[in-house]
Parts: C-alpha cells; sequence; structure tokens
C-alpha cells in the first residue's frame, strides 16, 4: 500500500467510524515509515475536519463524539513514536478548558478539546465544576494561551464575568491570553458583554473562532 | 421605549387564569393574552430561600410556588424544582448545592455499564421515590388552593430522565454502539413515567409539560431521533391526550425539529428557545407553523435575567405583534425555565406587559392537526 493509500485509509477510518481500521492504519503507517505527525495531520484529522466541517448538516454530536474516539484511537498509536519535544514545537499554542462551577453538563467541553487537540493545541482539561480560580491559576502555571469557558445552565452565566475578572487581576489579557465562551445557551452578546475575547456557536466554530485569534 | 415612556392603560381582567388558558385553547376571545413565565426555581427568592433549602423541603416550594403566582398574576404554574425529581426515584444520589439547581452526583452514575440498562426497572420503587410523590402532593395542594390556576405536571421523558442515571458521554455513545439495550430501557422507564403522569393528573394536572430536547439539530439527526426517542415520547404524548388533557412539548436548544414533532407527537403547544431547523425568521415560523399549534415563548432567559423591566415591556410588546396573530394561537411567557436567578420584578414586567399590549387578545383557532391546518 502506498503512503498516499494508507494515509487516505486512516481518514476514511475516522469517517466510517472504524476504531479497529484506525489502529491498523497507524500500524500500518509506522511500518512504511510514514511520519507520524503526518499520518495525524494528513491522515486522521481530515477525516475529523471532515465531520467537523458538515456539523450539524450531515453530522451531528453522537457523530464527533464518535469519530473522535476513532481519531484518538489511531492517534495515541501514532503520538507514542513522536518526540515530545517536537510535538511541542508544533503546537498551535496551549489552552486551558473547562465547564464552570456549579455545571456538569461536559459533552460540549469534551467535543471542544478533541477538536482542539486533533487541530494541533496542547489542552489542560480542568473537568467540569470548576471554580473561576482554578481557571486561572492553570492559565498562569502553564503559560496558556487561550481560557476556554464551557457552560450549558443560563444560571451560570455569571461564571464568565468571574474568571474574566479574576484573568484581569493577573494581568492575562494584557499578556495576550484570549478568553473563549460557549456552550447551548451562551449567546455571542452574552460572551462578549462578560469580558470574553471569543464565542462561537458550535464546537467547530470555536476552533477557527481560536485561530482567527491568534492571527 | 424608555423610562419616561407613559404605558397605555391596562386592561381590565374579567377572566381567571383557567378560563384564559382554556379560552385559548378552546378558540374563545380572552380580556387579555394569558402569560407564562415559567418561574420555577425562581420563585425560591420569594422567601429568600437558597436552591439547596428550596428543592429539599417540598412545604417550602409549594408555598414560594402560590405566593409567587398570587404576587405576579400569571396565568400558569409548572411546578418542578429541578430535573432531578424523577432520576431520585431510581437511586441517584442528588447533590443539592445552595447557589445552583440540583443535580446527581457525577462520580457515581447509576448506570455504569450497559449490562445495568435491562435492570433499570429494578431500581424504581415507589417507596423510596420521594421527590416525585412531593410532586404529586404539590400539583394536588395547589389545585385545592388555587383552583382557577392552570396548573401542570412534567416528566423529562425517557432518555432525559437516563441521562440522569448514566454519564451522558457514555450514553452517547450507547447512541450507537448499545442501541438494543437502551431501547430496553426506554420500554420500562417510559410506562413508570406514564404511571408519574397519571398520578399527577389525578392530582389536579390539566396539562402536562414533556422536554424534546433530543429532537434538536443541535443534538442528533433526525433520523436517530426517529428511531431511539420519538417512539417512547409518542407513547407518552397518546397516553396524555386520551386522558383529555392538553399535551405540551418544550425544546430549549438549536433547530428544534418542527416538522417531526408536529407529525409524530401532535402537541396542543410548543415552547421553544431557538427558531425550528430550517426556518430564519419569527416570521416564517408563525407561516410554517403558526396554523398547527399554539406558540408559547419567546421571550430569552438572557433578556429576563438582565434587561430593564421597560426593554422586557419592549420586548413583549414586539413579541406579541409577531406572535400575537399566530392562526392558532399564543401565549406569551419565556422561551425557557425563568432563571432561578434572575430579578422577579422581570416577571411582573411580562404579566405587565400581557395586560397592557395584550388587552381583548383575540385567540387563534386553536391546534388544528386537520387538512386545513396544513
Amino acid at each position: 500500500m502506498s503512503d498516499e493509500e494508507i494515509l487516505n485509509k486512516l481518514k476514511e477510518s475516522v469517517l466510517d467510524f472504524d476504531e479497529e481500521t484506525a489502529k491498523e492504519a497507524a500500524k500500518e503507517a509506522i511500518k512504511a515509515g510514514i511520519d507520524p505527525l503526518k499520518a495525524i495531520k494528513e491522515g486522521l484529522y481530515l477525516g475529523l475536519k471532515e465531520i467537523a466541517d458538515h456539523y450539524e448538516d450531515t453530522f451531528f454530536i453522537t457523530d464527533m463524539i464518535i469519530a473522535s474516539d476513532v481519531f484518538y484511537a489511531g492517534a495515541n498509536i501514532l503520538k507514542s513514536k513522536i518526540d515530545p519535544e517536537r510535538f511541542k514545537a508544533d503546537s498551535k499554542g496551549t489552552a486551558v478548558i473547562g465547564v464552570v462551577k456549579g455545571d456538569i453538563h461536559d459533552l460540549g467541553k469534551n467535543m471542544v478539546k478533541y477538536l482542539f487537540e486533533a487541530e494541533g493545541f496542547k489542552i489542560i482539561d480542568l473537568g467540569f465544576d470548576v471554580p473561576a480560580e482554578k481557571f486561572v491559576e492553570e492559565a498562569v502555571k502553564n503559560n496558556a494561551d487561550f481560557i476556554l469557558i464551557s457552560l450549558m445552565l443560563s444560571s451560570r452565566f455569571p461564571e464568565i464575568g468571574k474568571i474574566v475578572n479574576l484573568a484581569k487581576e493577573k494581568k492575562l489579557q494584557a499578556n495576550g491570553v484570549k478568553i473563549m465562551a460557549g456552550g447551548g445557551p451562551v449567546s455571542e452578546k452574552i460572551a462578549y458583554e462578560q469580558g470574553a475575547d471569543g464565542w462561537a456557536l458550535t464546537a467547530p466554530l470555536a476552533v477557527k473562532k481560536a485561530l482567527d485569534l491568534l492571527k | 421605549m424608555s423610562k419616561a415612556e407613559k404605558l397605555p392603560k391596562e386592561c381590565k381582567e374579567y377572566m381567571t387564569p383557567m378560563e384564559r388558558i382554556t379560552g385559548l385553547l378552546t378558540r374563545k376571545k380572552l380580556d387579555r393574552v394569558p402569560c407564562f413565565p415559567f418561574v420555577s426555581a425562581a420563585a425560591a427568592q420569594i422567601r429568600r430561600l437558597n436552591y439547596g433549602e428550596y428543592a429539599t423541603k417540598p412545604d417550602l416550594f409549594l408555598r414560594c410556588q402560590i405566593e409567587a403566582q398570587q404576587l405576579f398574576g400569571y396565568d400558569g404554574i409548572t411546578a418542578m424544582p429541578d430535573l432531578c425529581v424523577e432520576a431520585q426515584g431510581f437511586g441517584a444520589k442528588i447533590i443539592y448545592p445552595p447557589d445552583n439547581a440540583a443535580y446527581p452526583d457525577p462520580y457515581n452514575p447509576v448506570l455504569k455499564s450497559p449490562d445495568d440498562y435491562k435492570n433499570i426497572g429494578k431500581l424504581f420503587d415507589w417507596s423510596h421515590a420521594d421527590r416525585m410523590k412531593n410532586q404529586i402532593r404539590v400539583v394536588k395542594t395547589i389545585k385545592e388552593e388555587l383552583p382557577d390556576l392552570m396548573i401542570g405536571g412534567m416528566t423529562i421523558g425517557p432518555l432525559g430522565l437516563i441521562s440522569r442515571l448514566r454519564n451522558v458521554n457514555d450514553l452517547v455513545r450507547d447512541f450507537t454502539y448499545h442501541k438494543d439495550k437502551l431501547h430496553e430501557a426506554q420500554e420500562i422507564v417510559t410506562d413508570i413515567q406514564i404511571e408519574y403522569i397519571e398520578k399527577q393528573i389525578e392530582a389536579g394536572a390539566r396539562t402536562i409539560m414533556v422536554p424534546v430536547v433530543l429532537a434538536e439539530r443541535e443534538l442528533m439527526s433526525k433520523e436517530m431521533w426517529l428511531e431511539l426517542d420519538m417512539p417512547y415520547q409518542k407513547k407518552i404524548a397518546n397516553f396524555v391526550r386520551k386522558k383529555r388533557v392538553f399535551y405540551m412539548v418544550h425544546t430549549c436548544g438549536r433547530g428544534p425539529y418542527f416538522d417531526l414533532l408536529i407529525e409524530h407527537l401532535r402537541p396542543v403547544l410548543i415552547q421553544n428557545a431557538f427558531l425550528p431547523d430550517g426556518i430564519k425568521t419569527e416570521q416564517e415560523m408563525v407561516e410554517k407553523y403558526g396554523k398547527k399549534l399554539i406558540f408559547l415563548g419567546f421571550l430569552s432567559v438572557s433578556l429576563l435575567a438582565w434587561a430593564h423591566p421597560y426593554e422586557v415591556i419592549a420586548e413583549c410588546k414586539r413579541q406579541l405583534e409577531v406572535f400575537g396573530k399566530s392562526p392558532a394561537g399564543y401565549i406569551l411567557g419565556a422561551s425557557c425555565e425563568y432563571p432561578p436567578y434572575a430579578p422577579l420584578y422581570n416577571a411582573m414586567a411580562v404579566v405587565k406587559a400581557a395586560r397592557t399590549y395584550g388587552k381583548n387578545f383575540q385567540t387563534g383557532k386553536g391546534a388544528n392537526y386537520e387538512e386545513e391546518g396544513g
């Protein structure tokens, strides 16, 4: 099988939601001497990107979650062969992500996490029910480029402002850290009124917005 | 609208809330448009209770609901302190934070693996379903104390309940990998929820509201909803109709599938937070679906939470102009639960707007699933 065919097999495995084929193709890529990072970017990632590009049109949350599982099944095999330093050098940035205090809905947060990781960001996942202070502490500790705030409960809207204010105290935004907020009921107006730098309607659009903010 | 602007005179009310809503549903002329700001947990503010106290003390919950309605004068109550009432009956450990709605312990879900689905029926027992029993009592007492009010019952639906018994990330994977087991569990849960609905109806509920939040583009494809959720929601809908109680649905995500909900569930009314799938404007929503069913809404939770009462009144006026002419009918209200932390003066503003701009309300023709409703 040619390199091109193996890369295509990786991509198709994600589009077919086929974990076993993803693992098999990842092993074949290593055996064929394909650069593992290239196999992720030009194989698995393209499958996930195609799904993200057709989100809520042809593909839905369930597809995104299952496709992400397939992506990770292949990517974990390939990552084991990549020098961590090279990974670091290739990274698009670091993002701290979590669901705000008082909210345990982490499905949307996980989708954003998967897509950011696939895009090449290093993700620090704080989980759910995360106090505002923790977002800021971890952003400082990890020298993050982004704080990604997720929430599903409208009663938790004020948490966005709380995180923004704490970040201001640490001068994070002044030093280039971008704060993004999103999740079911969070409108663009609410996110910006609470002081966020970015907002997106869906997980795929969040990645696009982050890339725009980096420009 | 500015603060200085003088509002027109309010209407003289001559109908009770019950007469007003049944009048709407049965196509009569009303003294004013019915309104339903969906004040539920926010009523805790009446007695300065925190969420935890409100959710765990049914007698206080009841007093808050009654006092809030008497204070503001809206037309209906759907009394449910949070979305974990039914989960408690299935053995979920419920956490009651003081500053937030109750939720099931996320670290210890009741259904740990797909193999647990088959035993879901054994988890439920009325003898320990305290929160469900309390809800039935709440419905009964409100009915006794406020006989002229439209009291609504509720169930969160089969998959809604299962999402509180199982980690949601795992549940989403089960949608693909363990459909059969999930169907088995839904069969069992649906029957228990129907029993719960029946008890609420016996206690005095005149409407049953069911969230159908999976029938949304934001969450799943149409095909998946038809396969996984629709058959059980339909069973509930048919039961409610047979009991001659008004069946209503609630959606709060992007792109609700109005076409499927209308085709399969035939609700008399729909409350939605976002425009239906494939619809771009409010006007288009009225034109396409307004003949079929009554709309409830469309006030956003952020407006109710943060806007000035004058802004709320102005938005109510605007919405009355758009939805008030909807052929089947319209109830002015919130698009989702009134935010628990939102100031209650905005609930008062909604009622004031109904009395001011919705007077002598010419109701529509009622929900219509016959040919002329198409």
